[in-house]
């Protein structure tokens, strides 16, 4: 390198140091943080190439997720004997693709997954400032809720409201956000009342801003970044549940295909064909841990907390 | 005392009750801003200065209670308004600038969408957003912001101490209070910086007609910038009077003190000193001067509760020597 060329940038760089340096929100340096990460990157990528399967399903499956055909019951995967490769991973036991039928599987539980987060982050966000910010009996009635709910187990909690309410994916959704709500409530209430107490808020009130205008205005933006971590991480949980009951048979009712419910009806053809639950299992296991692993590339870029 | 007064304060009393007991923070303070003047108000740490002002404004936190009192603002009594009325009050009529600049501004928004929102938040349907944006790029302008359309989309960390001051001036400024209540805007910048501010908010003063109350615990700064000043000690004005004649020939013992504990430049070397004893603990107090334990001229007549007695022209002290 030239001598010349040092010297050149000498003078440019401090005169970015002067000037230029705070030009830059907190939100792109975070970002540019995120993408140093190349795991997180890679697993954003990976639930982007689940959310594309989940939408170009009719596009992408190869058969008809629910066209039986008895003669290729439990047919093997292409690469064992017995298998062909227009039926890749084989057929299960009413000799449908398993594929297809997996393929199919992602809109199941990318929307559950979606939604449930949506209406419990809303819910919960709402609950949680207004028990930060108003205290007092606001506060002591959403905690007891919050309370009470943490105390039922999950699992249970779901299968006893999905027993009561009947099967259907609506019903799927309001049994898991009615308990899910409570997570992103106490991460809301805790940051809330941290950011209550800042000078920030006190001048708001100085000016004349309403308390609705202080909360979702003024304190809102300040405790979204641990929000969002929390409700990415959660969503991986969320869709492990959404499994969890279509294998107890409370979730998406046959024939809709759900990973769940696949790999409970490959159960009994455990010993003899392993394939019908394995591929369903693994799809879970792929897009649980892109989740768990691009929700802490998040958390390591937008949590100030986590910084060092 | 009988100038028709913008904001008049009487008797006001607010308490916090704690479990130690009643903390008398701010303990019959009467004081009168006048139209477009600059009062300055100063006073130690605890001395009420602030916690009078967050009265005015309805602000003061549980358990910090108004006990008692008057506080007249166009000819309402604000210590009797509604919280909504209250609310609508302030930021409009009064508003208040506040210690910390760094503190006070939103970190997770805009400067621009601050200033936006203030306006909007008191102008709703009369200002849209374009022209409320205008408004306040006009507004960063008048108050000496370089690059201000450029700077509104900027957040509050990418500026200095004293542009976030500025900010804040700016802020609050931005529904032509009448009133202004500037806490101690310079604490926490340095000297050079300090001058300019001070200099922008007297500037602002006569440009928008407005009061100001120059909240501080610095003698020089209200000596240069304030017309009046009246000084508070544990909760209470000890004296108040136009600033040039105060300093000349201070009335009460502990302003006297005061003074003598500043060193001065004309005299660098008149020995500097400090006032004897300590500001008493604001819980449970006697019933009689509260500068008396430190007072060089303490009698046995300071055993009782002394009022704020007229000391000359424009002139009011808290000392029974007066009235011999």
């Amino acid at each position: 390198m030239s001598v010349q060329a040092v010297e050149a940038r000498a003078p440019a760089k401090a005169a970015t140091d002067a000037v230029a340096q705070p030009v830059e929100s907190i939100f792109i340096a975070n970002l540019r943080d995120f993408r140093r990460n190349r795991l997180a990157v890679a697993s954003v990528a990976m639930v982007g190439l689940f959310a594309l399967m989940a939408i170009f399903a009719p596009y992408l499956a190869p058969h008809d997720p629910y066209a039986s055909d008895l003669f290729r019951r439990l047919q093997p995967p292409a690469w064992l004997d017995g298998g062909e490769w227009a039926y890749p991973m084989g057929c299960d036991g009413l000799g449908r693709d398993i594929l297809s039928r997996a393929i199919y599987g992602a809109r199941v539980s990318m929307t559950i997954g979606v939604a449930v987060m949506m209406v419990a982050a809303m819910a919960g966000m709402i609950a949680g400032l207004a028990a930060g910010y108003l205290r007092g009996w606001t506060d002591i009635a959403i905690s007891r809720v919050v309370d009470v709910l943490l105390g039922f187990p999950y699992l249970i909690l779901a299968i006893g409201l999905m027993a009561a309410m009947g099967p259907g994916l609506g019903n799927i959704v309001l049994a898991l956000a009615i308990k899910e709500w409570v997570l992103p409530c106490r991460v809301a209430r805790a940051e809330t009342l941290a950011a209550r107490e800042m000078e920030y808020v006190e001048a708001a009130r100085a000016l004349g801003a309403s308390r609705l205008h202080i909360m979702l205005r003024e304190i809102l933006p300040n405790i979204l970044s641990p929000l969002i971590v929390v409700c990415t991480m959660r969503m991986a949980w969320i869709i492990i549940m959404e499994a969890s009951l279509s294998f107890l048979g409370l979730g998406v009712q046959p024939p809709v295909p759900s990973w769940g419910s696949m790999v409970a009806d490959g159960r009994q053809f455990l010993i003899g064909a392993w394939w019908v639950s394995t591929l369903p299992g693994v799809m879970i296991l792929l897009l649980v841990l892109a989740i768990n692993l691009a929700s802490q590339g998040l958390r390591d870029a937008f949590d100030p907390r986590m910084r060092t | 005392m009988s100038d028709p007064a913008l904001l008049a304060i009487r008797g006001l009393r607010t308490w916090f009750t704690t479990r130690q007991g009643v903390v008398k923070a701010v303990d019959g303070v009467d004081l009168d801003v006048l139209p477009g003047e600059c009062l300055g108000v100063v006073g130690e740490s605890g001395s009420g200065k602030t916690a009078t002002f967050l009265s005015v404004l309805g602000l003061v936190k549980p358990p910090g209670r108004i006990e008692a009192g008057q506080i007249i603002f166009g000819g309402r009594d604000l210590a009797q308004l509604p919280a909504a009325e209250l609310r609508a009050l302030r930021g409009r009529d009064i508003a208040i600038t506040m210690q910390d600049a760094l503190t006070a501004l939103n970190p997770a928004l805009t400067v621009g969408e601050q200033i936006v929102e203030t306006i909007r938040a008191h102008d709703r349907g009369v200002a849209g957003p374009a022209a409320a944006r205008a408004r306040a790029v006009e507004l960063l302008r008048l108050v000496g912001m370089p690059e201000p359309e450029r700077r509104l989309g900027d957040y509050p960390h990418q500026f200095s101490g004293g542009m976030r001051q500025r900010v804040m001036i700016t802020i609050a400024l931005s529904c032509r209070p009448k009133l202004l209540i500037a806490d101690e805007p310079t604490t926490a910048l340095d000297v050079t910086i300090q001058a300019q501010v001070l200099d922008l908010i007297a500037t602002m003063r006569r440009q928008l007609g407005m009061s100001v109350v120059l909240i501080s615990h610095n003698l020089g700064v209200v000596a240069e910038y304030c017309d009046r000043v009246a000084l508070m000690y544990a909760g209470q004005v000890v004296e108040s009077g136009p600033t040039r004649a105060v300093i000349a020939a201070p009335r009460h013992p502990y302003t006297q003190g005061l003074l003598r504990s500043m060193p001065l430049l004309s005299d660098p070397d008149r020995p500097i000193r400090p006032i004897a004893g300590q500001v008493p603990d604001l819980i449970d107090l006697p019933e009689e001067c509260r500068f008396l334990p430190r007072c060089p001229h303490a009698a046995d007549a300071c055993r009782h509760d002394i009022r704020l007695l007229p000391a000359g022209a424009g002139r009011w002290a808290r000392c029974v020597r007066i009235a011999a």
